[in-house]
């Protein structure tokens, strides 16, 4: 891998592709590295992309401050790496804390991004995440590295996965122990302290917006994608099906496809941004990238939006042994009901969004 | 800059073939107890500071905790009784004490000034973050080994003693630009890895393929 000097930083990069193409850059996660995106650079340089992955500062083999390195200077860093590369503009495409990299490049320099592609990310920190920041911050300094990836492991991936993963496990996670120095996430988590909520700012990016979300993301939940979904005009958020946190391992080649299909309709100009939520087809083969979601996204559970003919369960309530033998026999539980009908009050998708974070922040709230 | 995972990996493999033979034990042992008694010595040497307030406990504290972990290392050991290995970690050893002597001076006062304080704490944090052994542990290694235990225990104790060197770093010598500082922590660092690459190069050299009989 090769270096460039930035100053007083060195920045360890790979770049595949041939000049003149048109080019994807690749920001890390918190302990991820360069290789991790080897896949993605060989099949999107097949592609006739020109694809750049490296590490911030602070990750793999570029320089790691002691004193530490503010949020926002990671994208000051990475225009000074175009630079060095002669790269005018390009897609970039962050995953978690390189999401919010990537957010900082669109916002802060919007002339060298000419897409933007926000995975398992956010732009200000629900109450959950930040506590979970906290702990993993607690982890580090207390217990060291081996904690937070034991952490890690089963909030990035999906028991399947792990399970399948098993046997190897323990030597990626030796790797990563090795490759990753733990005063340098540190340093990188620490940066967080004086985070400034970016949805404020969200409303700056103009260029073409890719947000991409693990269907069962809960360090990342959807809320957060939806945030920058209500916030960045020519956006589109696509769910990634099966998939928690890290779904670019474990789902590369959905990813790769939803990636290539974004970046090659913004390039042929049918790309269209118009803040609405799909569903990625989990067969990268198919030709079909995606399909619309349906009902209330913002829930786990499938939420029809309007009433729906759906078979309901219905038991007596508890205390109801007083009442006629006639008014005490539980209803048949196959029968159907108009949900619409139910007794039981409903939250409306339409009230679900009114009350969620990202609303209220419209409002002012 | 850290150490690529190709030299980890090639310590890693003589221990899965050969096990942590007294041999691998005695060099580890002899370079981890020269770190910590290298910073050890700064540490021992501040309680004689006068006016240092709230930095001294923490210094303080982890003067003992690097006893400790000496200790334990030391406890657990099973040492070679070859010569040469003692002799020939010396070599390996002495960039870390000179780096203590370039910072204590001729007087041995080094230390007592600002920038000698600040530098002395930047070594700290080069020894607690460079030398990093539990990579080289092999994924089966016996959990249960005393050895592999201290290691592991040594590398834990390790995260939370150099919380101590990140806070002093960040919060003193406030008159000195950062850039300054960062490049001044820089040099212990590399100064640091650069040794701790030549010793884990010393790992990897022959020895004998089995466990030195006579060893205690």
């Amino acid at each position: 891998m090769p270096y460039a000097q930035l100053g007083r930083n060195r920045v360890n990069y790979g770049l595949r592709g041939e000049e003149g193409r048109d080019v994807i850059v690749f920001i890390n996660g918190l302990t991820q590295t360069t290789a991790l995106w080897l896949n993605y650079q060989e099949w999107l340089a097949r592609q006739g992309y020109r694809v750049l992955a490296y590490d911030t500062l602070g990750q793999g083999l570029s320089t790691k401050p002691v004193l530490g390195i503010q949020l926002d200077h990671h994208s000051d860093v990475l225009c000074q790496l175009l630079d060095h590369l002669g790269i005018e503009q390009c897609y970039v495409a962050g995953i978690s804390f390189g999401g919010v990299v990537a957010q900082h490049m669109a916002i802060n320099h919007p002339e060298r991004v000419r897409g933007l592609v926000a995975m398992s990310t956010f732009s200000e920190m629900p109450t959950q995440l930040e506590m979970l920041g906290v702990a993993m911050h607690a982890a580090i300094t207390q217990a060291g590295f081996p904690l937070i990836q034991a952490l890690l492991m089963p909030i990035n991936f999906s028991s399947q996965w792990l399970e399948m993963a098993r046997s190897t496990l323990p030597e990626a996670i030796r790797r990563g122990n090795a490759i990753n120095d733990p005063y340098a996430i540190q340093n990188l988590m620490e940066s967080y302290v004086n985070f400034r909520p970016l949805t404020a700012d969200l409303k700056k990016i103009s260029c073409p917006t890719l947000i991409l979300n693990g269907e069962f993301d809960f360090l990342t939940p959807r809320i957060c994608h939806d945030i920058i979904r209500l916030n960045v005009a020519n956006s589109r958020l696509v769910i990634i099906q099966h998939a928690y946190h890290a779904f670019t391992l474990e789902h590369p080649e959905v990813a790769m496809r939803q990636i290539e299909a974004f970046v090659r309709s913004v390039r042929d100009n049918t790309w269209v941004g118009d803040q609405s939520v799909w569903v990625a087809s989990d067969n990268p083969q198919s030709e079909t990238l995606a399909t619309r979601y349906v009902g209330d996204h913002l829930r786990s559970i499938y939420y029809p939006i309007g009433p729906v003919e759906i078979e309901e369960w219905r038991v007596t309530l508890p205390g109801s042994e007083n009442r006629s033998p006639e008014e005490a026999t539980p209803p048949a539980p196959t029968s159907a009901k108009t949900r619409g009908k139910s007794a039981r009050p409903r939250r409306t998708p339409a009230a679900a969004s009114a009350s969620s974070p990202a609303v209220r922040k419209q409002k002012g709230e | 800059m850290t150490v690529k995972i190709e030299i980890y990996d090639a310590v890693r493999d003589i221990i899965a073939q050969r096990g942590f033979t007294p041999e691998m034990q005695t060099k580890i042992s002899l370079f981890l107890t020269a770190a910590k008694n290298a910073n050890a010595l700064f540490l021992g040497a501040v309680e004689f500071r006068p006016f240092l307030g709230l930095e001294q406990q923490f210094l303080h504290t982890q003067y003992f905790q690097e006893m400790e972990s000496l200790l334990l290392l030391t406890k657990v050991t099973r040492w070679s009784t070859d010569p040469r290995l003692y002799q020939q970690a010396l070599q390996h050893t002495a960039p870390l004490w000179n780096e203590w002597r370039v910072i204590s001076g001729p007087l041995g006062i080094g230390h007592l000034n600002p920038v000698g304080f600040y530098q002395a704490l930047a070594l700290g944090h080069a020894m607690l973050s460079q030398v990093r052994i539990t990579p080289i542990i092999p994924v089966d290694a016996d959990t249960a080994d005393p050895y592999v235990i201290a290691l592991r225990r040594i590398e834990q104790d390790n995260a939370r003693m150099i919380q101590t060197q990140i806070a002093l770093l960040r919060s003193s010598a406030g008159h000195i630009p950062v850039d300054d500082r960062e490049s001044l922590i820089e040099q212990k660092q590399e100064s640091v890895r650069q040794t701790f690459l030549k010793f884990l190069g010393w790992l990897t050299a022959d020895q004998p393929a089995t466990a030195n009989p006579q060893s205690v």
